[in-house]
């Protein structure tokens, strides 16, 4: 190990191991997120709606601060011929599905076979003490279903490869939610 | 291209998918998605010092390509290469500059890794959600970046 920290051997090193310039630039990186930290979380509300969208359009927007488990179901529209389809938006062709919990429990064994051989590409999530959590997906990487419960405005859940976001929204500042067009 | 300059390459391209793979194990989840430890990235910013640019994009490109279809999907090969490409040219661009020591060049790869990332999730999903994250993946590609350039740095001298 003396070798190591030979102090010749060091010197030989073109540059050096770290510059000023390294560290201001580290702490500028940090300074910039710190402020930008404040700005995003300081404020935290507890949110109102879970807003489901595919594609940068809103599929549904779901009141959050019920007190019972609700369980929803994003997957391909039309899929479910069953009268507890919650809701089935114009012609998107993904659709949100409210599941009973009799449903959620009898799926859950094999849920993967029996939801992807019906939806295709599908996300479940739960509702609950009015946070939102994706319990399961068929996406590659699971991301989705690793993200912790989310409950305060602006935060949320997203499962790139199925391009869906679960966002948590307030009550008056619907406007502000920053959907691009 | 001499053999030995060949060898070399190999090596480090082998190397740098052993690293790819360390990381796609270790249970590195937060809860928070985009965050992890950059591995590969070491052997990145030490091509760009060793042989230059062409040589690093060259082995980073193969590396994701390689490591991708082995331990990934095509989904996963397209998110990587675009965060790839826009923290390489970052780090280009800041190693040019010249006040900058290979630690530099790494924080800024990590930064512009995760900011690449974001732009591509909000391109993807086409709304500016993913953007909630950017405090937080700043943060974190800032110390991993951190951490991985001065791994880097005192390797440099032992190996060129």
């Amino acid at each position: 190990m003396k070798h190591m920290f030979d102090y010749g051997m060091m010197k030989k090193a073109k540059g050096r191991f770290v510059t000023k310039a390294d560290i201001f630039l580290l702490l500028g990186v940090l300074l910039f997120a710190f402020l930008l930290f404040s700005f995003f979380y300081l404020r935290r509300e507890p949110g109102v709606y879970a807003e489901i969208s595919y594609d940068g359009t809103l599929l549904e927007r779901i009141v959050l601060s019920e007190a019972e488990e609700k369980y929803y179901l994003i997957g391909a529209a039309n899929a479910w011929d069953a009268g507890d389809i919650s809701a089935v938006s114009g012609d998107s062709k993904i659709a949100v599905y409210e599941l009973s919990k009799e449903e959620w429990s009898e799926w859950s064994e094999h849920v993967s076979e029996l939801a992807e051989k019906k939806f295709g590409d599908y996300n479940i999530f739960l509702c609950k003490d009015g946070e939102a959590r994706m319990l399961s997906s068929n996406c590659p990487d699971k991301i989705c279903v690793h993200h912790s419960a989310v409950s305060a405005v602006g935060e949320n859940i997203i499962c790139l490869p199925h391009r869906i976001v679960i966002e948590i929204t307030g009550g008056e500042e619907a406007e502000l939610d920053g959907v691009v067009n | 291209m001499t053999g030995k300059k060949m060898a070399w390459l190999g090596f480090l391209l082998a190397l740098s998918m052993i690293l790819s793979y360390i990381e796609s194990i270790l249970p590195f989840s937060v809860g928070i998605p985009g965050i992890k430890l950059g591995l590969p990235n070491l052997i990145v910013v030490l091509l760009l010092y060793l042989y230059g640019g062409r040589e690093a994009f060259a082995v980073n490109f193969l590396r994701i390509l390689l490591s991708g279809f082995l331990f990934g999907n095509l989904y996963s090969i397209i998110y990587a290469l675009t965060g790839a490409v826009c923290s390489f040219c970052m780090m280009l661009l800041i190693k040019k500059i010249g006040c900058f020591s290979i630690t530099g060049v790494s924080i800024c790869g990590g930064v512009f890794h995760n900011i690449g990332q974001i732009l591509v999730a909000m391109a993807v999903v086409e709304t500016a959600a993913p953007a909630f994250y950017l405090p937080v993946l700043l943060i974190a590609g800032a110390f991993t970046g951190f951490l991985i350039g001065l791994v880097a740095s005192r390797m440099l001298p032992y190996i060129s």
